[in-house]
């Protein structure tokens, strides 16, 4: 007995350990790094890397651009996803689940590859604007799909489904007596909206307000492809690194870093004083019946657009990658059709090494990913160690960080030989991007590993046991079915994250392990759209494949 | 004439009439209870008299006026829902403020009226409190305190007491009766719960799928029931099918009940407390049966008889003098006086 006891306590020990190094190795130690490397100029402390990013004035727009952007974004998708959630879920409308599902589509979506497709599309000779140019014969192009308008238009279509997946939740769990006693203590419609309905959605609001900023401020793929002179820090800091100057790179990472984390404290400390525990079972609301035709017609002719507005991105990529290589130059619509850069891709090993890159990385990420999870949201969830809030603080570190900010600190930690990576450099090694997604991706797994262990009341451990249960049929039986729904739903979310990453792909890549997005954008300043267009619908199959199967996953 | 009425009230859900043909009428300042199983419409004659729903056919009048088609912010019918619906993110001083502000009443006399309204239902000092931080029955209290503030017409309660644990209920039905007949309040009272019907109420209406069933005070629904289903969801009963000639109920051919004149109809009830036990014959023969079960519950025994194949349940008061005698197994004599024998048409 006693025996055994050691034993788990060793394992104890040891396992928390080797947790601690690799969190410590990978997540902290690389974030200070970059803060040493930005307080230092030629081997001394100083701030003169800060006062350069202040003082000048492209490095300082863009700090300025960043902040526009990040809250410009919070209010677009804010109206965007709210509008569309209480127009699904408060009103009483036919096709609910399908057109939930669809609406839901773009969370599983890489951002490069709705670049690319919003670029095709109303790009300056895409296909929506040369019809439109050519249905109103107009000499000019009738928009322009670039700068700050441009990234927005991007940045609505990629992340109002964060407010939409929230406010959703939300509206779901309004109570609808609450509803009726204000009706009934004589509340118009307009104080039953500000004082009821509002406060139920306050919370929702505000978390999806955090992660969304957080996303449009370390937005990479839009201001890199389409921003043209609407300069943002993130691709400042990618400049910066090609130069060389690391120590402007780290500077401005810390204050891209400061500012996103800032926006979570502040309303992270305003989320939790408009959240309420409800105590009482709450009446599910019935979705209101539209009874005007008018009214309703009009808002069945909202649900159509949207639905082919979110469609059409994809079918332009599908289509498109199915264009004969070298038949459309000149056309608006491109004519002739085949499989050739499908054969190109699975046939020529050059073309076909980054789509196998992008897989192996992927899987080794989301393993990773697994097996450091499982144990951090045990110790968050279940145990008490006295590590418990420092791990929690660690693991969900990342997700507050931009991934070009963690891209360089991962290069300004592993630039030199370090104690964590066995005395090895690895800068230049295959090994440096999926660390990087790793990381990147870890709070993501936790959070849906967490949400499991929630799940697993002890009460179920304990009646395992005294209905005989051993420690290994428990595990089995009980512990497991508990948590691989957990497990799974994560492991394919990072699957389908790390799929088409293109941020820290793009800070990180070498010629040994270059993946499927940084090819992309190689084929299309190639000029071979329809090779870039094949890879990109090979990425949307694998992040719909992996979705089919997150939602088959039983959920408890 | 009537202060609150329902005149050939009809809802219909979907194909199916939740409630159909209900024609009641309620007097100022009456406590009037609505009762009957769940399920059977009574939730849905509230909704429609807030106005949260309106009914397929029919009419609603408060105070002589015609409300039917009112929206429910217009009714000044004040409702306790039964999960309360306090705001959950308000504290309880909001949430009493909540109709008070909405009727636009000056800050000075909303708080006057708030702290009079909490000392009513006990709860002075609860101002600051959040609704999380609140029991069961305060909670409850609370939603009284917001639904009475606002000085409504008729007050109506939704099983208010189904929510809280045994003894609290009691001695939230004492509060609730007394607070409403200290404000005189006319006020519905929803339950499916008889004992809380006949302790509470002035008159009651019971209910049976979507049907008006009977209306009368407590004593009149407990002592004449109108058909079999009142008779044995208000009160214990023993309740039997029996086939009459002359003035005898046929309940087996062997147990056969004499009736205090020749009657009509196809059901007999017989209260429990009305079966008369005795170890000896009474003089008039009885039925000879064996005691199956007993049950204590304090005041009463509750005793399971077994005579003829049919079973009896008989109660008699637990007292000293009296102290039992009977016990288990054992055979007795069971007497019913003929004028205790409720014969029901259906
Ligand atoms: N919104 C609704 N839609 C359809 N059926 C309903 C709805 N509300 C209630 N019902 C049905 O109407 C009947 C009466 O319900 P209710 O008035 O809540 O009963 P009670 O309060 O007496 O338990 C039930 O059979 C219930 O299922
Ligand atoms: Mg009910």
């Amino acid at each position: 007995m006693i025996d055994r006891l050691k034993n788990i306590n060793i394992s104890k020990i040891l396992i928390t350990s080797l947790l601690l190094w690799i969190l410590i190795g990978f997540i902290l130690y690389p974030t200070l790094r970059t803060f040493s490397v930005s307080v230092h100029s030629q081997g001394d402390i100083s701030i003169i890397n800060y006062l350069k990013v202040l003082e000048t004035d492209a490095h300082f727009t863009a700090i300025k651009n960043t902040v526009v952007l990040g809250l410009l974004t919070v209010l677009i998708c804010g109206v965007i996803g709210t509008a569309l959630a209480f127009l699904v879920h408060f009103f009483e409308l036919p096709y609910k689940r399908v057109i939930d599902k669809l609406l839901m589509m773009p969370l599983v979506l890489p951002g490069l590859i709705i670049v690319f497709a919003f670029v095709q599309l109303y790009g300056e000779s895409g296909l929506i604007t040369k019809t439109i140019q050519n249905i109103f014969n107009l000499k000019e192009v009738p928009f322009k799909f670039s700068g700050l308008s441009g990234i927005l238009l991007v940045h609505a279509y990629t992340q109002y489904v964060y407010f939409y997946m929230n406010v959703s939740i939300a509206i779901k769990h309004i109570d609808q007596s609450s509803l009726e006693a204000a009706k009934n203590l004589g509340a118009s419609r307009f104080t039953l909206f500000k004082s009821v309905i509002i406060p139920f959605i306050k919370p929702a609001l505000i978390a999806s307000s955090i992660i969304t900023f957080m996303t449009g401020v370390g937005s990479f793929s839009a201001p890199s492809i389409i921003g043209g002179s609407f300069k943002v820090m993130t691709t400042q800091i990618l400049l910066a690194k090609a130069n060389n100057f690391m120590g402007l790179a780290a500077s401005q990472v810390i204050i891209l870093t400061v500012i996103s984390i800032m926006y979570l404290v502040v309303f992270r400390y305003y989320e939790n004083k408009v959240t309420f525990v409800s105590q009482v079972k709450g009446v599910k609301i019935s979705p209101i019946a539209i009874n005007n035709k008018i009214t309703r017609n009009v808002l069945y002719a909202i649900l159509i657009i949207l639905v082919v507005i979110i469609i059409l991105p994809i079918l332009t990529i599908i289509v498109l990658s199915f264009v004969k290589p070298g038949t459309w130059m000149v056309d608006i619509y491109p004519r002739e059709f085949s499989f050739d850069n499908y054969v190109k891709i699975f046939s020529k090993s050059r073309a076909f090494a980054p789509f196998i890159n992008s897989i192996a990385i992927s899987l080794i990420t989301a393993v990773s990913c697994m097996i450091v999870a499982l144990p951090s949201s045990y110790i968050i969830v279940k145990a008490k160690s006295k590590w418990k809030v420092f791990i929690e603080f660690l693991v969900m570190l990342p997700w507050a960080v931009p991934s070009s900010a963690i891209a360089i600190n991962m290069i300004n930690a592993f630039n030199h030989p370090t104690i964590f990576t066995g005395e090895n450099v690895l800068v230049g090694s295959y090994i440096l991007l999926p660390i990087a997604y790793f990381v990147s991706l870890l709070p993501l797994m936790v959070r849906t590993t967490t949400i499991s262990l929630h799940n697993l009341n002890d009460d179920y451990i304990d009646a395992a046991k005294s209905l005989g249960a051993s420690r290994w049929k428990t595990l089995k039986n009980v512990i497991v079915p508990f948590l691989y729904p957990g497990l799974l739903t994560g492991f394919s979310f990072v699957i389908i994250r790390s799929i088409g990453e293109y941020t820290l792909s793009a800070f990180l890549y070498t010629t040994s392990n270059k993946p499927i997005s940084i090819a992309m954008v190689n084929g299309i300043f190639e000029y071979e759209i329809g090779l870039a267009m094949a890879y990109g619908a090979l990425v949307v199959l694998i992040a719909f494949v992996g979705n089919l199967f997150i939602n088959k996953i039983r959920k408890y | 004439m009537a202060f609150v009425e329902f005149r050939n009230i009809k809802k219909i859900y979907g194909e199916r009439a939740v409630c159909q043909n209900i024609n009641l009428q309620i007097n100022k300042g009456e406590f009037f209870t609505f009762l009957g199983p769940s399920g059977c419409g009574k939730t849905t004659l509230l909704r429609l008299l807030a106005g949260f729903i309106f009914p397929e056919e029919g009419k609603l009048f408060l105070n002589g006026q015609d409300i039917t088609t009112l929206q429910p912010e217009k009714r000044n019918v004040g409702m306790v829902f039964q999960n309360y619906a306090l705001f959950p993110y308000m504290t309880v001083y909001e949430n009493i403020d909540f109709g008070l502000k909405i009727n636009k009443i000056p800050k000075k006399e909303r708080e006057k009226k708030i702290k009079e309204y909490l000392e009513i239902v006990n709860l002075e000092g609860y101002e600051k409190r959040s609704i999380s931080e609140l029991s069961g029955g305060e909670q409850q209290r609370v939603a009284l305190a917001r639904s009475l503030v606002v000085k409504p017409e008729v007050l109506l309660l939704d099983e208010p007491l189904s929510n809280l644990d045994a003894r609290l209920r009691d001695k939230m039905r004492a509060e609730l009766k007394d607070i409403q007949s200290k404000l005189g309040i006319t006020t519905i009272f929803v339950t499916h719960d008889q004992t809380e019907a006949l302790s509470m109420s002035d008159r009651i209406a019971v209910f049976n799928k979507g049907q008006l069933i009977q209306i009368g005070s407590p004593n009149e629904i407990y002592l004449e029931p109108v058909n079999s289903f009142v008779a044995s969801f208000v009160g214990e009963t023993n309740l039997f099918e029996v086939k009459i000639v002359g003035n005898k109920a046929y309940v087996t051919d062997e147990f056969i009940l004499s009736l205090p004149k020749k009657l009509d109809g196809k059901f007999v009830s017989i209260r429990p407390q009305d079966v008369i036990l005795s170890k000896s014959q009474p003089l008039d023969g009885g039925y000879k049966g064996i005691i199956e079960e007993i049950k204590y519950n304090g005041t009463l025994i509750e005793y399971t008889i077994k005579c003829n194949n049919i079973i009896l349940k008989a109660v008699q008061i637990n007292n000293y003098k009296k102290k039992s005698l009977i016990s288990i197994a054992d055979s007795v004599y069971i007497n019913i006086d003929s004028q205790c024998i409720k014969v029901l048409k259906y």
